[in-house]
C-alpha cells in the first residue's frame, strides 16, 4: 500500500518534469543504460553488484535488479558511478525491486 | 589509448581475488572511490587491474569480505625504473640517446627546392650555399627571412619564396614569375628592315613608305618600308609613323650536318665491381671494395648516393655511396650509308623548319653528301619564301623633327 503511494508520487513528479522538459535522470535516481550494438553496454548510476560472472552480470539499480546475460562478459572499467561491460550481449532484463 | 598510456606511466597492478563473496568485496571497494579495469572472472577467482595506491586501500575490504588478495603482475614505468635503479650507465645511455637525437635534429641535413620550372634547382642550392645556408648548419643560426630576400635579389625570375624547416630539412619553396610578354607598341615609330638577304617576291604596305618593290634584292639590314612619310603630295614635311607591311622574299639557307659511319656498341659483360662507402660529411668509411682487384679497359660508372633518413622529415648526415663499374666490350659497327643519309637529311630538314617558323615555305632544297674520313657530311641548300620584315624602332634622336637638325647645321 505504501509502495503504491510512493509510486504515484513519483509518477506525478515525472509528469511535472516532462512538462518542464527537464531531463528525468537528474531528479529521479534512475540508471542510464547505453548500448553499443551487442558488444558494449555502459550503465551509469547503479547501486551495487549482485552477481558478477562471465555469462551473467546482475546489478542492483533504483529500478530493480538489472540482469545482463551474454558470453565472455567482462567489465572494462568500474567505479562507484559507472560500469562498462564488453562482450557478446544476449539478453537484458529488469527484475523485481529488491 | 591515452588512458592506458597514463596508466602505464603511473603504474598498475593486476590483482587476483579469491573467496566466496567477491561481489561484496567489489561493492565495498567501489563505494570507497576505487577504480578497477579489465575485470575478468575465471574459475571462481577475479582478476582486476587497479592503481598502486588503490591496491593499498583494498586490504581492509578484502578482510571484511573474507577474500584473499594476491598480486599477479606489476606493470608500468615505476616498477621498471625500480628494477633498473642500480644500472647507472643504462640511464646515462638513455639520456645520451635523447640528447643525441635532439642535437642532431637541430641541424639542417638536407636542402630541398620545390617549385622550380625555369630555374635550375642546383643553382638555387648553390646560391644558398654561398651565403651559408647549407647542410650541416645549426637551424637556430640561420635567418630564413634574410635568405629569402637574398634569393629574390639574386634571381629576378623569383617573385616569391618561402623557406622553412621541416624536421632536419630546409625546404625552399619558389614561385616563379610569368615571363614578360614582348610588347608590340602599335604607335611607336619604326622602320621595317630585312632580316636576311633575299629577293623580294611580294610586298603589301599598310603604313609607311615602301623603299623596295617586287624583284629587288635586299641585304640584311636594308630598310624595306620606311617609317618617315611625307605630309601632303609634294614637298611636305616628314612625319614619323609605325611602318606596317607584309614583305615576302626568297632567301637562301645553307645547313650542314655530319655523322660518323661507325657506331660503338656496348656489349656488357657480366663483370661488375662495386665499391661501397659510408659517408659522413667528407669523411668516407669504406666497407666494401672490390674495385682495386680488377681493372677494366672499358667500363661505365654508376654512382648511387642514398641519404639515411629517420623519417621522411628527418634526413640524417649519413650517406651511403655505391660506385659500380660495369664492364663492356666495345664493338664497332658500320652503318649502312643509305640509312645514314636518310637520317642526316631528316635532321637537316627538321633544323631548317625549326629555324624558319610557321609561315615560311620551302620552295626548293637540295642535299649534297660527301665522305670525310669515316664521316658522312651532308650539306643542305634551300630556297625559301618567308616574311623577312623586322621592326626597327627609332631612337629618340632620330625622332627629333628634321628642321631642328637642319638648324644646327646652319
Amino acid at each position: 500500500m505504501k509502495k503504491e503511494k510512493s509510486d504515484k508520487k513519483k509518477e506525478w513528479i515525472l509528469d511535472m518534469m516532462e512538462s518542464f522538459e527537464i531531463p528525468k535522470e537528474t531528479v529521479l535516481d534512475v540508471p542510464i543504460i547505453s548500448l553499443v550494438g551487442d558488444r558494449e553496454i555502459v550503465i551509469e548510476n547503479f547501486i551495487s553488484i549482485v552477481e558478477y560472472g562471465d555469462e551473467v552480470i546482475r546489478l542492483k539499480t533504483q529500478c530493480g535488479e538489472f540482469t545482463i546475460e551474454g558470453k565472455n562478459l567482462e567489465a572494462r572499467s568500474m567505479d562507484s558511478e559507472h560500469i562498462q561491460i564488453k562482450g557478446k550481449i544476449q539478453a537484458l532484463s529488469f527484475g523485481n525491486r529488491g | 589509448m591515452f588512458l592506458s598510456l597514463w596508466n602505464y606511466l603511473k603504474g598498475y597492478v593486476i590483482v587476483e581475488v579469491s573467496g566466496y563473496t567477491l561481489e561484496k568485496f567489489m561493492n565495498l571497494a567501489i563505494r570507497h572511490q576505487n577504480t578497477f579495469w579489465n575485470i575478468k572472472r575465471k574459475d571462481g577467482k577475479i582478476y582486476l587491474s587497479t592503481t598502486i595506491e588503490g591496491f593499498k586501500r583494498l586490504k581492509p575490504y578484502a578482510k571484511k569480505a573474507r577474500c584473499r588478495m594476491r598480486i599477479v603482475e606489476k606493470r608500468g614505468l615505476p616498477f621498471l625504473t625500480f628494477r633498473y635503479r642500480k644500472r647507472v650507465m643504462f640511464s646515462v645511455g638513455v639520456f645520451l640517446f635523447i640528447g643525441c637525437i635532439y642535437l642532431l635534429s637541430s641541424f639542417v641535413w638536407l636542402v630541398e627546392v620545390q617549385g622550380c620550372e625555369r630555374l635550375n634547382e642546383t643553382e638555387v642550392i648553390e646560391t644558398l650555399e654561398e651565403s651559408g645556408y647549407k647542410a650541416g648548419r645549426l637551424k637556430a643560426r640561420l635567418n630564413l627571412r634574410e635568405a629569402e630576400q637574398k634569393l629574390i635579389n639574386t634571381y629576378p625570375d623569383i617573385i616569391w619564396t618561402g623557406i622553412k624547416f621541416e624536421g632536419t630539412k630546409l625546404v625552399v619553396e619558389i614561385s616563379e614569375s610569368v615571363p614578360k610578354p614582348t610588347i608590340h607598341t602599335e604607335n611607336a615609330p619604326c622602320h621595317l628592315v630585312a632580316k636576311n638577304d633575299g629577293l623580294i617576291t611580294y610586298i603589301a604596305t599598310d603604313k609607311g613608305m615602301p623603299g623596295v618593290k617586287k624583284g629587288d634584292t635586299v641585304k640584311k639590314g636594308d630598310i624595306l618600308v620606311s617609317g618617315s612619310m611625307q605630309l601632303g603630295d609634294e614637298g611636305g614635311s616628314l612625319y614619323l609613323t609605325h611602318a606596317k607591311a607584309t614583305v615576302k622574299a626568297k632567301t637562301g639557307y645553307a645547313l650542314e650536318a655530319s655523322m660518323p659511319l661507325e657506331t660503338v656498341q656496348k656489349v656488357y659483360t657480366n663483370r661488375v665491381s662495386t665499391k661501397c662507402d659510408l659517408r659522413l660529411f667528407d669523411l668516407r668509411i669504406p666497407f666494401l671494395r672490390s674495385h682495386t682487384k680488377e681493372q677494366y679497359d672499358d667500363y661505365d660508372e654508376v654512382i648511387t648516393v642514398k641519404q639515411f633518413k629517420l623519417t621522411d622529415q628527418f634526413p640524417l648526415p649519413f650517406y651511403y655511396e655505391k660506385e659500380q663499374k660495369v664492364e663492356y666490350t666495345p664493338y664497332k659497327q658500320p652503318i649502312d650509308e643509305e640509312s645514314a643519309k636518310e637520317k642526316l637529311y631528316g635532321t637537316l630538314y627538321d633544323a631548317l623548319l625549326k629555324k624558319l617558323g610557321d609561315e615560311a615555305q620551302v620552295i626548293y632544297h637540295e642535299v649534297v653528301y660527301s665522305k670525310d674520313d669515316n664521316k658522312l657530311v651532308a650539306k643542305l641548300q634551300a630556297i625559301v619564301e618567308e616574311d623577312i620584315s623586322e621592326a626597327l624602332y627609332l631612337t629618340p634622336q632620330e625622332m627629333m623633327p628634321q628642321s631642328e637638325v637642319e638648324g644646327e647645321n646652319e
